[in-house]
């Protein structure tokens, strides 16, 4: 009994340790990689002067941004400004708890895991509106709608992403399996992330990318607009509302915000490792191998470290992913936003829970099952790729624009025949 | 100004509020946009009135970098211009200084030598592309895309390197002398530009253009923003690549040729879309055009004199003199008038982004916010160009 | 000198000139009989033809260039203060024939105004509220006729002959620096900024004190004769204080 409590709260100091300084090393970690990939994509060199190859620039930039004066214009709102960085904060934290890096590193293995992820998520909105009204700033205003639209916005289809994920745990799950699954009891999926990285250890590599890889790039692509990163960053879009939301914060506040910012990054990036790329599982990471060779305490040492390696490497690869698009892409503009959301993302998620439920109804093996849904999942993600430009009008618009049509309102609803007559109009 | 005695009136600012039926109330708010904003391209102050997020009025508030330059013109020797000049369009003081010296030599009834010439026209276009290359890419810069301007950039640093050996200076160059130019190229100067021309033209341009041209987000956010009517770009004055991505033909180095594009033809880039993406267009196209006239100017580079060595105390007869050049952003002149001293008694610059940025608050009406960006980038202005 | 002519046949632009320049001044006839009587033509460097009418007639020329002879652009406007009179100087543009027409008007120096050509083109709106701001012209139903490049509450017009101070500000002092010459004169620095009478630019000051041995119009008219009359200027410029005030506006008082 006294062993258990003993092995309790080493397993809470450890995971809070670990998720604490994890988070506060990847944000620092990832503002120096951030910059060093944009140098990379740029032409140029990045941080080059503290440290070997700048390493220590984060160091310094952290420094500054504690040692800086608290400053706050004399017309803010204190209560909500000074509780927005913390509001914004405090849940990227807790979110990291439920994150299995491993099957002893997880703060938490609660049962209702995505559900505590996307209802974490959502809090950010507060923080963010708080800030934008609490800065008494017309730029932190505007940039506090727009977030709060935006974020709201892509709450939905990445909550409908993840449940063609789920869906898919229920399928896998015993009760279901077989020919003639018992629909008493199947169709109850686990919504906590211990239990879908499981489920996508049988086999080792059935990974739900495979089944579900539009659940994954919609996921993803929600993932960008949740953090507020381009091509999504319009609440802070620099160029047109000079930071946003975060236009009168300094220091400090400034930095919890900057943290924030980045810790999301890592969260969404974990979540889809997690729920799409089968979590901590990867070549070596057999926790039977390890204790059999080392015994049980080095041995689940080692797989833990196996384990979390993997998932951090996963994590890496969707981080790398953000700061790339960043470098690629310019900004949407806000009603393209929500059409793109509204009118494209969440009707494909729709569609998608539709064919992986009908696919409960199919009485046949689970084999069959998993395979006729990736089929037509990933017929539904090049339809959605390549027929992107059809939705978007962009192709017509880009054709009509190399053929010199004039780009009055409407123009690119004109037939073939009306948009030659308008070539020739008014030129002297 | 009404916006600013409306906010000290109380009645007038209720007047702001309207109701509707159900008796919410809405306002509509007044955002100040500059002068220090990172993307107004400079110190231009927009007072917008917005609605929500859309635009319903804007006004323009320039000043802020006015130097007085034509009276400085007035007060310096007519030799001393070019430098002074320099500063009006910053990303192309070599256009500038050949406009102030072409109008002393129109002046006069001189003409600059062959080579001096051809070389004017080698720089010019050097510092179109130069020109270009900034606003194409500040421009995916105020869209939101970073990596567009450091890659254009690259090539701009080469430009101004080759500016450098060849004025000692890169930024204001105090190069154009009247009737003629100040140095002759120096050794090697034409392997480099040639050698840069080719890189430029197989390789980094192609690379800038794929990140931009055919991106989703690019083309949603300016094909069929800010369009301009062929006739309402000729009732605003535009020139330069505002009026010929609205098909409308205006180029002074076609209609008007001076210096050696009389005998270097010009190809005009024309586009006929009107909307902020055809303008985009434009510039890529005349980038490629210029790097074409630098090549035929360089095939065709006479030997000679560079310089009709004029007297520094020059005092051209009386007369007046408009005098147009083709910079970047459009039709350059000056009007000037020489009483016979050696100082201008006047000389009056028409500044092309002055004048473009007048259709300003007609393109803005109705739009979002992102795309005031988006609509203020590509009409190009710099402020030194519009405030002189 | 070494300077080289124009050469007159060798450059095909020459002669497109000549011709072109023709066939404008035929069309301008259009122009002498809307006025009644042959208003002066001269031919001007560069192409371009300029001619003068009068300030009453400037909005119907003006109409009659743009529809009956195709001047598209107004390109330019420009004053220009000649000390006796002011000149607004209106440059415009045809495209389709490629010409370039210089319209010149004479103001009175006392009360410069003149009719707008906002109606006709709309590009006049911001050209001629610079010059307004810079020389002082009044155009005369202009529905937005304020300072563009300076400040609202600028005294004086810079580009008149006889501005010559720094302008008089009645804001309060920008900066907390004190006068060097008041801290030491010990004399309560007043919370306004100084009138500070400013030096005479090299080309004025030649113009206006000719016996300087200088290069300029002062001593070309000293010997030849020729050039603009100095005198003419002098008369209007209070020299002593270097700055003088402007007659349009009121005479500045001074907040205590």
């Amino acid at each position: 009994m006294s062993a258990d409590i003993l092995g309790t709260i080493v397993h809470f100091i450890i995971t809070f340790l670990f998720s604490l300084l994890f988070l506060m090393g990847a944000a620092t970690i990832l503002s120096y990689l951030d910059r060093k990939v944009q140098a990379y994509a740029q032409d140029r060199y990045g941080p080059l002067h503290y440290g070997p190859a700048g390493l220590a620039q984060p160091v310094l930039d952290v420094g500054k941004l504690l040692l800086k004066e608290d400053m706050r214009a004399s017309a803010t709102d204190n209560p909500l400004f000074w509780l927005a960085p913390m509001v914004f904060f405090a849940p990227v934290l807790a979110a990291f708890v439920v994150l299995p890096f491993s099957p002893y590193l997880t703060g938490a293995a609660l049962a209702t895991g995505v559900i505590f992820y996307v209802a974490l998520s959502s809090i950010d909105v507060i923080g963010v509106f708080m800030a934008g009204w609490g800065a008494n700033n017309k730029y932190a205003l505007i940039g506090g709608l727009r977030s709060a639209a935006q974020m709201i916005s892509y709450e939905l289809p990445l909550v409908l992403a993840l449940v063609g994920a789920v869906m898919l745990t229920s399928i896998i799950a015993p009760a279901c399996a077989g020919a003639t699954p018992d629909l008493n009891t199947c169709g109850v999926g686990s919504i906590s992330f211990t239990n879908i990285v499981n489920a996508q250890l049988n086999p080792p590599w059935l990974w739900f990318i495979l089944i579900q890889p539009l659940g994954l790039l919609v996921y993803y692509i929600c993932g960008l607009a949740e953090t507020n990163r381009s091509p999504f960053d319009l609440p802070e879009a620099e160029s047109e509302l000079v930071a946003g939301y975060l236009t009168e914060f300094s220091g400090l506040r400034w930095a919890m915000f900057f943290l924030g910012e980045y810790g999301n990054m890592c969260i969404v990036s974990a979540v889809a490792t997690v729920v799409f790329l089968g979590g901590w599982s990867g070549p070596g990471a057999n926790e039977g191998f390890w204790v059999g060779l080392l015994g049980g305490f080095f041995g689940q040492v080692v797989f833990n470290a196996i384990a979390a390696f993997w998932f951090i490497a996963k994590m890496a690869i969707f981080l790398f992913a953000f700061l790339m698009v960043r470098v690629t892409l310019p900004r949407l503009r806000a009603d393209q936003l929500m059409r793109f959301a509204w009118l494209g993302l969440i009707p494909l998620t729709l569609f998608n829970i539709l064919l992986t439920g009908a696919l409960l109804l199919i009485p046949t093996d689970t084999n069959v099952k998993l395979i006729v849904a990736g089929v037509a999942n990933w017929l539904l993600l090049f339809i959605f790729v390549f027929g992107f430009r059809r939705l978007t009008g962009v192709g017509k618009k880009l054709k009509q624009a190399q053929e010199g049509i004039p780009a009055i309102p409407g123009a690119e609803r004109l037939s073939a025949k009306e948009a030659k007559q308008l070539t020739g109009a008014g030129t002297p | 100004m009404t916006l600013q005695t409306n906010q000290g009136d109380p009645d007038a600012a209720s007047a702001l509020y309207t109701e509707d039926a159900t008796g919410l109330r809405s306002e509509e708010m007044i955002l100040n946009m500059g002068p220090q904003h990172p993307s107004t391209h400079g110190v231009l102050r927009l007072v917008l009135t917005l609605d929500g997020e859309t635009v319903m009025q804007c006004t323009p508030v320039m000043g802020y970098l006015h130097r007085g330059m034509e009276k400085t013109f007035e007060n310096r020797p007519y030799m001393a211009g070019p430098r002074y000049i320099d500063n009006a369009d910053y990303l192309s003081p070599m256009i500038n200084e050949v406009c102030y010296a072409g109008a002393v030599e129109q002046i006069m009834g001189v003409e600059p030598p062959p080579r001096a010439q051809y070389i004017r026209v080698i720089v010019q276009e050097l510092e179109r592309i130069a020109s270009h290359l900034v606003a194409v890419g500040t421009y995916g810069l105020d869209l939101g895309a970073f990596t567009p301007v450091l890659w254009a950039f690259r090539d701009r640093e080469v430009i101004l390197d080759l500016f450098e050996a060849l004025s000692g200076h890169r930024f204001t160059h105090n190069y154009m002398r009247v009737g003629g130019v100040l140095y002759d190229l120096p050794k090697g100067w034409i392997q480099q530009c040639e050698q840069w021309a080719t890189r430029f033209v197989d390789k980094n341009l192609p690379e800038l253009e794929g990140l931009l041209t055919g991106n989703e987000i690019f083309v949603s956010r300016t094909r069929g923003v800010g369009y301009i009517d062929p006739q309402q770009a000729l009732a605003y004055a535009l020139t330069g690549p505002m009026t010929r991505a609205s098909g409308v033909n205006f180029d002074v180095r076609v209609q008007r040729p001076y210096g050696a594009y009389r005998e270097i033809a010009v190809r005009p880039q024309l586009q006929t879309g009107g909307d902020c993406f055809a303008r985009y267009r434009v510039r890529m196209d005349e980038m490629v055009e210029s790097v074409r006239l630098i090549r035929e100017a360089l095939d065709k580079l006479p030997s000679g004199p560079i310089s009709n060595r004029s007297p520094i105390a020059l005092r051209p007869p009386r007369g007046e003199t408009y005098y147009s050049v083709e910079t970047g952003r459009g039709e350059e002149s000056i009007y000037m008038i020489s009483d016979g001293s050696e100082y201008p008694y006047r000389a009056k610059l028409r500044a092309p982004s002055f004048v473009n940025l007048q259709i300003l608050p007609e393109l803005l009406r109705g739009n979002k916010i992102g795309d005031v960006i988006a609509i203020l980038g590509s009409i190009d202005i710099v402020l030194g160009d519009v405030d002189r | 000198m070494d300077l080289t002519p124009r050469n007159g046949d060798s450059v095909s632009l020459v002669a497109f000139d000549r011709e072109h320049i023709n066939q404008l001044l035929t069309s301008l006839a259009e122009v002498d009989t809307l006025v009644g009587q042959p208003v002066p033509k001269t031919r001007m460097g560069g192409g371009a033809v300029g001619i003068e009418v009068a300030p009453e007639r400037l909005v119907e020329v003006a109409r009659v260039l743009r529809d009956s002879l195709g001047f598209e652009m107004l390109t330019c406007v420009s004053g220009v203060d000649f000390v006796d009179h002011i000149q607004s100087v209106y440059h415009f543009r045809s495209l389709a024939s490629n010409w370039l027409l210089q319209v010149r008007v004479r103001l009175s120096a006392d009360q410069p105004e003149v009719d707008s050509l906002i109606g006709l083109y709309p590009s006049a709106n911001w050209l001629e509220r610079e010059q307004y701001d810079m020389v002082g012209i009044i155009y005369k139903g202009h529905p937005d006729l304020r300072r563009i490049l300076l400040d609202d509450d600028f005294q004086g017009f810079p580009m008149r002959r006889n501005f010559r101070a720094t302008p008089i500000t009645l804001h309060d002092r920008a900066t907390t620096q004190v006068d060097a010459e008041r801290a030491i004169s010990g004399e309560q620095q007043r919370n306004q900024e100084r009138i500070v009478s400013k030096h005479l630019g090299q080309g004025d000051e030649e113009r206006i004190h000719p016996g300087k041995p200088t290069f300029g119009s002062a001593a070309v008219y000293l010997e030849t004769g020729q050039g603009l009359l100095p005198g003419d200027m002098q008369g209007d410029v209070e020299t002593e204080h270097g700055y003088e005030v402007n007659t349009d506006n009121p005479t500045p008082t001074r907040k205590s």
